[in-house]
């Protein structure tokens, strides 16, 4: 919960978090080592320098570090775990579904927990999926199209196998697909973050909602076009709210072009923790105001109302939570006790 | 011609300025990503680093391949040596370019060759630079955009070329505009046109003003994120990585 000084509450979900494992004793092979590295660039690149974390601490932290940095600092009051598997590089998965689920059990009604698949995975995949969607309760899956499978370096969510997996996912329930354009390497011959698949998946898929992690960058305007088209697609703003610090005219101009081609109820926070802490993402998102030269070229206007949405609002309605239902039950759990001690 | 090392070198880091990013339409030699030229008599060694290991390895290939036949035009090169460092994909590229070996059959999974992805690429650098010089122009004139009616080259080019702030930015239009087969270059050409050349309508003009906005501010944020992940990367006050490199010393039971 984010407390405005005149005494607003804001109800916050991360929708883009992790608890990864991407230590040395868990890499496989040199490309785990590099995956991590790539990330803790990314890392420093767009963090407040007293921000960034110690290298060591950056390759694995443990949950009583998570809890005290998103929920008790971040503001944070739902996360949403988007865990990807990246076995090739690692032997325990780098996001590891069972064990965000153990400590969503530990913390209840804090967590939504994502699953993954990987349609190259086949029947024995799909038979996966259904386990998990059973044992996990699953509302939602983060695809990240540039994962390694054997010789396969990637895939698109237009192939055959692909839609198998979304036309499972629609009949277990999984209404939520984030979908990660990582530097995919596959197709080869083609633009390797091209997102023209998420407007096919999307038009086939019409009671699934597409979250387009990192809104399509460095797509942006392919993202903003398929999102035009078609009313199932959703911003999420990981990777492009992190610009607020470095650069904080691209990210005003990110989020007007995102209201302006899409809407205010299509845009969905998310601080990628631990790439990112949110807490200084939502205290400078919160006090950032869109300068006079952008809203006026755009013609669009970045409100406390339009920041309640983005926030916490758009999500809540994705994951069907009932916002004051569930913060009353959260105001009794152990993370609020401690927040209240704290003063 | 002057054969001393030290001009050679020079020649080469020359021929290399023209050579771009296709994604970020910046020189590569401006953006760092070209650490080192070496030149002993007739060869030329150029090494190549990318801001992540894991940059689409058919970008780099286009990259790899530019370089190549930029150095090719130096009329005095018979070796070329390119070589892409710290990337996943590193040994089947240096070997592709090494040997001429086009995109397709130096990886297996490939099904086309790269031409329609360099045309893509061109597209969007056509459209960012008539952004970038349309901006300036707003920006000499204290004018908007929106209130413009878009003109013919004859209209345009003499004015563009009386202003230093605006000149080098429509030269770059032009040049583009070249590469693309879209006539800028007689009198009566339209000068605000789609990447066929057609002219933007007054109708679609609002419409295609917002589609030139994003795709520059896509390409400001992916150079602004490139360039720090690069300078993350090679930062010499990096924290020591865990990456064991081709060099280290093998264990005593492998």
């Amino acid at each position: 919960m984010y407390k405005t000084d005149d005494g607003d509450e804001i109800f916050v979900v991360d929708g883009h978090v992790a608890l990864w494992d991407g230590s040395v004793a868990n890499q496989k092979n040199r490309h785990g080592a590099e995956f991590i590295e790539c990330f803790y660039d990314y890392h420093r690149n767009l963090s407040p320098e007293s921000w960034i974390w110690p290298h060591d601490k950056f390759l694995k932290y443990d949950e009583d570090t998570f809890i005290r940095d998103v929920f008790e600092m971040g503001y944070v009051d739902v996360a949403i775990f988007q865990p990807v598997g990246l076995v090739e590089f690692y032997k325990e998965p780098f996001g590891n579904v069972a064990k965000n689920y153990q400590l969503a059990q530990k913390y209840p009604g804090r967590f939504i927990g994502n699953g993954y698949f990987d349609p190259r995975d086949g029947e024995a995949g799909l038979e996966r999926l259904e386990e998990w969607a059973a044992q996990y309760h699953l509302q939602g899956v983060k695809l990240y199209t540039a994962e390694w499978h054997g010789d396969s370096k990637g895939y698109r969510l237009s192939d055959p196998w692909a839609e198998r997996y979304l036309a499972k996912c629609l009949q277990l329930g999984i209404r939520n697909i984030h979908v990660h354009k990582g530097p995919t390497i596959k197709p080869l011959n083609m633009d390797a973050f091209d997102v023209s698949d998420i407007d096919a998946a999307a038009s086939n898929f019409p009671d699934l909602n597409f979250i387009v992690e990192h809104v399509g960058l460095p797509r942006l305007e392919a993202f903003c076009w398929i999102a035009t088209q078609e009313p199932n697609v959703y911003a999420g703003l990981a990777v492009a709210n992190a610009f607020i610090h470095t650069r904080p005219r691209y990210f005003a101009q990110i989020i007007s072009e995102l209201l302006y081609w899409l809407d205010e109820d299509r845009i969905l926070f998310g601080s990628d923790y631990a790439l990112w802490h949110p807490k200084w993402l939502i205290d400078e998102f919160m006090a950032f105001e869109l300068p006079d030269d952008i809203a006026q070229e755009t013609g669009v206007t970045l409100t406390r109302d339009i920041k309640k949405k983005i926030l916490g609002l758009n999500a809540a309605r994705l994951y069907n939570i009932d916002v004051p239902t569930h913060q009353a039950k959260l105001q009794k759990d152990a993370i609020s006790q401690r927040l209240r001690q704290a003063g | 011609m002057d054969t001393t090392a030290h001009n050679l070198i020079d020649d080469v880091w020359n021929a290399l300025k023209e050579v771009t990013d296709p994604e970020l339409d910046e020189p590569l030699t401006a953006l760092g990503f070209v650490r080192e030229v070496r030149c002993r008599q007739n060869s030329v060694q150029v090494t190549l680093a990318l801001p992540t290991y894991w940059c689409a390895p058919n970008f780099a290939y286009l990259m790899m391949e530019d370089l190549r036949e930029a150095i090719r035009r130096l009329p005095w090169v018979r070796d070329i040596q390119i070589t892409l460092r710290d990337h996943e994909s590193a040994d089947a590229l240096n070997q592709a370019i090494d040997r001429d070996v086009s995109f397709q059959h130096a990886f297996a999974d490939a099904t086309d060759d790269l031409a329609p992805l360099r045309r893509a690429f061109a597209e969007k650098a056509f459209y960012a630079r008539q952004k970038r010089w349309l901006d300036a122009i707003q920006a000499a004139t204290h004018t908007s955009a929106k209130d413009w009616t878009p003109g013919r080259v004859k209209d345009v080019e003499e004015w563009a070329l009386a202003h230093p702030s605006v000149a080098p930015l429509w030269r770059r239009y032009q040049a583009s505009a070249v590469r693309q087969g879209v006539d800028l270059l007689s009198p009566d050409a339209p000068v605000v046109v789609d990447g066929q050349g057609r002219p933007i309508m007054p109708d679609v003009w609002e419409r295609h003003w917002r589609y030139l906005s994003l795709i520059t501010l896509n390409m400001d944020a992916n150079a602004h994120l490139c360039r720090g992940l690069f300078g993350a990367r090679y930062d010499p006050g990096r924290p020591r990585p865990s990456i064991p490199g081709p060099l280290a010393p093998k264990q005593a039971t492998d």
